[in-house]
């Protein structure tokens, strides 16, 4: 228990911003006072330790922590940047992290668990960022799922290019229809109402920040072969046969199903060829794998086996 | 015993992935590469799929930093379970982590936070070792860290640490000459009495790192410049006490061409093949 009292103590003096005192009979007092749980000899030791030298600690632990933030949120960061408040202090990755910390700690070991705490920092403590840029946590949510899509473990399909289509669009419509496809688990479903792609894109092109417009979509993510985040426009029905089936088969009958449902013009052949269009995409995106000529199976519960 | 009983690679390097395409496609003469397990062990994609690709070129140990060997927090074994799969994947002929914390309190740190060098440290991570060992079936190696501070020495240098714990739990040491060179500075020690005084016959594998100075010339442990003249030095006096190992130099940060890492990694082999030549294996 004592291990435990001064690694716990250790951690607070490194991760939670308690001001130290320069002299090392005042840090005893401040030790004993805030760690009732260590021996004197433990406050001791502890006390010895010069503030400078645990500064170094905490100056690594929010530099690191901030660049994985920075790296994985990069349209997010450059939202919140834009909109720090002056109270807050100057803005800088660590300061960022600090910050996250203080709200949702990271208890995990990779970068989309401490996502998850970002995220929790912009919807707990940004309420007033959100009143200046109204699309700051539709950024955080949409980066997110990309980390999650570019991390996501590989899975039994590798994804295929847009023409290993083209070998099942040689038979009849219903053939083609009746096509069994799998929806990779890491594929995610993000509904929008700015178009945030397009100001992402624009940041890491130029590094400018612009005002996204308005514009509702639902888009469908995957990893492609070649490994890179793709995000293809989806009908919303189509959407939800997404996030309901992932790491399932689903028939391209269904997904012509709900997407006529929802997208159809009335003309049966402009239908099919959009249909057949988005399909293309979805394939190229590494949302959809085409599972029937390898013979897969589907449990109980709709896994593929 | 020797060398831990494990394989003497000579020089090798870090891989990082920034490197991963043009050491595919040109394929450098390095020994050995080490990558870093958590990195890679839960994800997929295109770095995954490149290591895949190496490790078909190179031999390729794993090194952990996530394992928080010191931790109080309960030793993860589902971790452990991953990683067991991950270093048969790759063929790790051992795999290593640090001798240190890096979660407690259910927190992550991101840092390698030093240790009390007490005896009921000593006791918790010799245990916490045995359960690796056991889970993992891979030789194991502890690397000893760099520290800023000392958390508390008033039972035992960290020498003695180092040294009861590996010899306690029968695990190999991953020496990091670089970091006793920076510790010696920071704390005032003599680094090559330092070295002389742990069970080098443990010693599996020797990890190497440059630094350059901040602006005001403080030096921390880096890993962003060519290794120092120094630590050279202190090397090949430790090489002359262990033999043959592996060398493995660490540059992870302000990364330099695959040439220039290239070169480290030879120095450091030459260095080695001048003191102790590699016997063929």
């Amino acid at each position: 228990m004592a291990l435990a009292g001064v690694l716990s103590a250790f951690r607070q003096l490194v991760l939670d911003g308690i001001e130290l005192p320069a002299s090392r009979e005042e840090r005893l007092a401040l030790y004993r006072e805030r760690f009732p749980c260590l021996s004197a000899e433990e406050a001791e030791d502890l006390s010895k330790m010069e503030p400078e030298r645990l500064a170094l600690y905490s100056t690594s632990v929010f530099s690191a922590e901030g660049s994985l933030i920075q790296g994985a949120f990069p349209l997010t960061v450059a939202i919140v940047r834009s909109v720090w408040p002056a109270g807050w202090g100057e803005f800088s990755a660590s300061s960022l992290a600090q910050r996250v910390h203080r709200v949702a700690p990271w208890s995990g070991i990779h970068s989309p668990s401490l996502g998850e705490c970002f995220l929790e920092f912009i919807t707990r403590e940004c309420r007033g960022m959100q009143r200046e840029a109204p699309w700051l946590e539709e950024s955080a949510a949409l980066e997110q799922a990309m980390l999650e899509i570019r991390k996501a473990p590989d899975e039994p399909l590798r994804p295929q290019a847009a023409s290993a289509l083209d070998g099942l669009s040689a038979g009849t419509v219903a053939e083609l229809l009746a096509q069994p496809m799998l929806v990779p688990r890491l594929v995610r479903v993000a509904a929008l109402s700015w178009r945030m792609l397009a100001v992402r894109a624009a940041l890491l092109e130029s590094g400018d920040l612009r005002v996204p417009q308005r514009g509702h979509c639902i888009l469908i993510g995957g990893r492609p072969h070649d490994f890179g985040v793709t995000w293809v426009e989806a009908p919303e029905a189509v959407a939800e046969i997404f996030s309901a089936r992932r790491g399932a088969q689903v028939l391209l009958s269904e997904l012509a199903d709900a997407f006529v449902a929802t997208a159809g013009c009335g003309s049966e052949e402009d239908d099919f060829r959009r249909f057949h269009d988005m399909v293309r995409s979805l394939v190229s995106a590494g949302c959809l794998v085409p599972a029937g000529s390898l013979g897969l199976v589907k449990d109980s519960d709709g896994t593929v086996a | 015993m020797r060398n831990c009983n494990l394989p003497a690679l000579g020089g090798g390097a870090g891989l990082r992935h920034e490197h991963f395409d043009e050491i595919i496609a040109t394929r450098p003469p390095f020994n050995w590469l080490e990558i870093i397990s958590d990195d890679f062990m839960d994800f997929g994609g295109y770095s995954r799929d490149r290591l895949r690709q190496i490790c078909e070129l190179y031999t390729v140990v794993s090194h952990g930093v996530c394992l928080a060997i010191g931790s109080t927090d309960p030793l993860d074994r589902d971790y452990l379970r991953r990683m067991k799969g991950f270093c048969r994947e790759i063929g790790s002929p051992w795999t290593s982590d640090h001798l240190c914390f890096t979660k407690v309190d259910h927190t992550n740190m991101l840092d390698l936070m030093p240790l009390p060098f007490t005896r009921e440290t000593v006791r918790h991570v010799v245990e916490r070792i045995r359960i690796v060992q056991q889970e993992l079936e891979l030789p194991f190696l502890l690397e000893n860290i760099t520290r800023y501070v000392t958390v508390s020495d008033r039972e035992m240098s960290e020498a003695q640490f180092i040294s009861e714990i590996v010899e306690q739990a029968e695990c190999g040491l991953l020496l990091d000459v670089t970091n006793v060179h920076l510790n010696s500075k920071f704390h005032g020690y003599d680094a090559l009495e330092f070295i002389s005084s742990l069970p080098l016959a443990r010693v599996g594998q020797i990890h190497l790192a440059g630094w350059v100075p901040d602006e005001s010339g403080a030096v921390i442990d880096s890993h962003d410049g060519p290794v120092d003249p120094a630590v050279w030095e202190l090397f090949r006096s430790t090489i002359e006490k262990t033999g043959p190992t592996s060398v493995l130099v660490e540059w992870d940060n302000l990364l330099p061409p695959v040439s220039r890492l290239l070169a480290e990694a030879q120095m450091a082999d030459r260095m080695m093949q001048d003191i102790a030549p590699r016997e063929a294996s």
